[in-house]
């Protein structure tokens, strides 16, 4: 193939006419890249939320007041512990601790630290720190965004927290979170129940939400349909429900970012198509040149179909190796932030590197077709076209 | 041989005010022959060279070389036989501008089925024919309207074709460049090559080889 | 002009052979994250937004906290 005039003669267009090929080039690197970007950090976003939910719990249940979550009675755990087939009850206590009203807030979790699960991933976290001065003083682990934002407010060893009684509690931080964990608990802080509680007013009868699992999937509706019967005035989120919003949380395939590739797309083969057709454009003359030295309309279709195809192979790679290296090599600055806002606590997530073949090859296909088609319509029109007009 | 029967060219065919480029001619060139076609603009000269090179497709009629009808053959044999048989001097010289005197030569045989080596001595050969060898790298762009002309020249002779069509091939160039492609006619003639001219330049009026002059005149020959 | 493409050709296989080789090699720490979803049962994102985004207000359910109901237009002149 290296030898064969007509792959000489290909690689000599394509590299004598680079400034008209660069440019296609060029467009073409950063619309990939776009894309494939949103298309990394959504999968990896993704992927790492939908391995997470095995921690999640299969059922949560809380209460509601006309139509509004309320504090959940902690009564229910017994009526729900009796239903057969249940297991794993856990009352959770958590909530959103504002900072300044409307602004900055922390998600505080509530945790059972004598539970022995629990002990164990809190051992892991927080083993270099002496376990006794954790219980001993109201001490707190906070996530990477929530320690650096208390240093920036000049608390760096202990945060007072403005009670509902207009008192403050003064909480030591044992320990920051690694960064890795930023994704879900960048804004938390973890603390003991009991001072949880204390910090949003809830009384000991009462609950943020209460969570279990039901080991036989076949079983969840079942259950559902009893907590209903048992409770008039609940909300059932099951796991189900989690994994379809994750789904759709990052979904490339609705929303701006698809439009915005579409009308990108099309404005940029209706430009193509433009060049191709133009009636003194370099390309037209040469078509006709080319026929008129004896090439068929079948050999110039070949010639611009192959280099039609170098030209969408080296964008779409290099277009992706690009995404690839900015998203988890650099961590997507800029562009993460729109996927995980900026509005509360700045959050940094390192990305986990997923690549889904087909959906690259979804975006190959709806990138090259259109080129081709951009391309090789105008061609073969010239083509067909008598050599002297062509080249006119 | 060239058979030309009854050849109609007509633009417009269908709109209410046809145009006959051609209008029926009958001509016949012989192996090996020079024939000069002269005439005004518009007369219809190059609508004929173009039928005969199968550049473009007779109204009706039919045009027989060396036995074999080529006015209505399917576009992969009309380009084979163009690439194997015509060689196509043009009045603008239709270079690929991007490309070198080399790069432009080598084109017609692209698609030959030859192997490198075999081209690149053919392309070699060519070029010298047309005295353009010293140029070989260098890019179109770069060359004087002669040296575009003697590329034009490399270019028609590469594939070795027995019939050299020369449309206006001097109107761009100077008296002496005039001079010097009539010189390479000439040896094309000697090599028993048939050429076949349309030009209104009057120079071609006193050709130093036999040559015939056919008058055309609004599509017809007188 | 193979001698370029050849190389451009090269180019283009290291690039995605840094690629996959980063790929294959990497080796995040995902232990720490399950951890603390283990502690605390929590999996939703850390979504840095504020209550009067599109994502907080509209829609029937949050699409992170499907637990926590959104916040009406009414709701949220009242809590104004």
């Amino acid at each position: 193939m290296l030898n064969s005039p007509f792959f000489s003669f290909l690689t000599l267009l394509i590299f004598k006419q680079k400034t008209k090929h660069i440019g296609v080039v060029v467009i073409s690197v950063m619309i990939i890249f776009l894309l494939s970007s949103i298309l990394f950090i959504s999968s990896s976003l993704q992927q790492t939320l939908q391995k997470n939910l095995k921690n999640q719990p299969d059922i949560i249940v809380s209460s509601l007041k006309a139509g509004r979550s309320v504090d959940t009675p902690i009564e229910w755990i017994d009526k729900i512990v009796e239903i057969d087939g249940v297991e794993s009850v856990t009352p959770r206590v958590y909530g959103r601790y504002f900072f300044t009203p409307n602004e900055n807030s922390f998600w505080i979790i509530g945790v059972d630290f004598f539970d022995e699960q629990s002990n164990q991933n809190l051992k892991s976290l927080i083993d270099q720190v002496e376990l006794r001065e954790f219980f001993s003083t109201p001490s707190m682990i906070v996530g990477d965004g929530v320690g650096e934002f208390m240093r920036g407010h000049f608390y760096s060893d202990s945060f007072s927290f403005r009670l509902p009684d207009g008192g403050f509690k003064e909480v030591k931080i044992a320990k920051e979170l690694l960064s890795s964990t930023n994704l879900i608990a960048n804004d938390m802080i973890v603390m003991p129940q009991e001072l949880a509680r204390e910090i949003f007013g809830m009384d000991d009868e009462v609950v943020t939400d209460i969570a279990f699992n039901i080991p036989n999937s076949s079983e969840w509706d079942n259950i559902i349909t009893k907590l209903h019967l048992l409770f008039y005035d609940i909300r059932v989120v099951d796991k189900r429900e989690m994994i379809k919003s994750y789904r759709g949380l990052y979904n490339y395939k609705g929303g701006l970012f698809l439009v915005l590739y579409l009308v990108t797309i099309a404005t940029f083969m209706l430009i193509l198509y433009q060049r191709y057709s133009m009636v003194y454009s370099s390309d037209r003359r040469d078509i006709g040149i080319l026929r008129a030295t004896g090439w068929s309309i079948k050999d110039i279709l070949k010639l611009k179909f192959y280099e039609t195809l170098i030209i969408t192979m080296v964008s779409f790679v290099m277009g992706v190796v690009l995404a690839y290296g900015y998203i988890f090599v650099l961590d997507a600055p800029l562009v993460l932030e729109i996927f995980l806002g900026g509005a509360n606590l700045a959050n940094s997530v390192e990305l986990v590197p997923t690549i889904e073949f087909g959906l690259l090859g979804s975006i190959f296909l709806i990138f090259a077709i259109p080129l081709f088609g951009s391309v090789l319509i105008p061609v073969w029109r010239i083509a067909t076209t008598p050599p002297k007009e062509a080249m006119l | 041989m060239i058979e030309i029967e009854a050849l109609y060219k007509i633009f417009y065919e269908q709109s209410s005010n046809p145009f006959y480029a051609l209008k029926d001619i009958n001509l016949t060139i012989a192996k090996g022959e020079a024939v000069v076609i002269s005439g005004v603009s518009g007369s219809g000269k190059s609508t004929l060279l173009s039928i005969i090179a199968s550049l473009d497709r007779p109204s009706s009629g039919r045009v027989i070389v060396d036995g074999e009808p080529i006015s209505k053959l399917p576009d992969i044999h009309a380009s084979a036989y163009r690439a194997r048989s015509i060689g196509f001097i043009f009045q603008h010289f239709n270079l690929i501008e991007s490309l070198s005197v080399e790069e432009n030569v080598i084109a017609p045989l692209i698609n030959s089925r030859l192997d490198m080596t075999t081209i690149y001595s053919m392309v070699k050969r060519s070029m010298e024919v047309a005295n353009i060898s010293h140029k070989a790298s260098q890019s179109i762009s770069e060359l004087s309207g002669g040296e575009r002309q003697r590329c034009a020249i490399a270019r028609a002779l590469v594939n070795n074709p027995n019939i050299i069509i020369c449309d206006e091939p001097t109107a761009n160039l100077d008296r002496e460049n005039s001079i010097l492609f009539i010189d390479i006619l000439s040896r094309l003639k000697a090599e028993g090559k048939s050429i076949i001219i349309a030009t209104h330049d009057p120079l071609f009026d006193s050709l130093p080889f036999e040559s015939r002059v056919i008058e055309m005149v609004d599509g017809e020959i007188v | 002009m193979i001698r370029e493409f050849l190389v451009l050709s090269t180019l283009l296989v290291v690039l995605v052979g840094a690629m996959v080789w980063h790929y294959i090699l990497y080796s995040g720490d995902s232990g720490a994250i399950d951890d603390i979803s283990c502690l605390t049962t929590m999996t939703t994102p850390s979504l840095s937004v504020a209550f009067y985004e599109p994502r907080e207000l509209y829609g029937d359910r949050h699409e992170v906290y499907p637990s926590i109901p959104t916040i009406s237009r009414v709701g949220f002149v009242y809590v104004k």
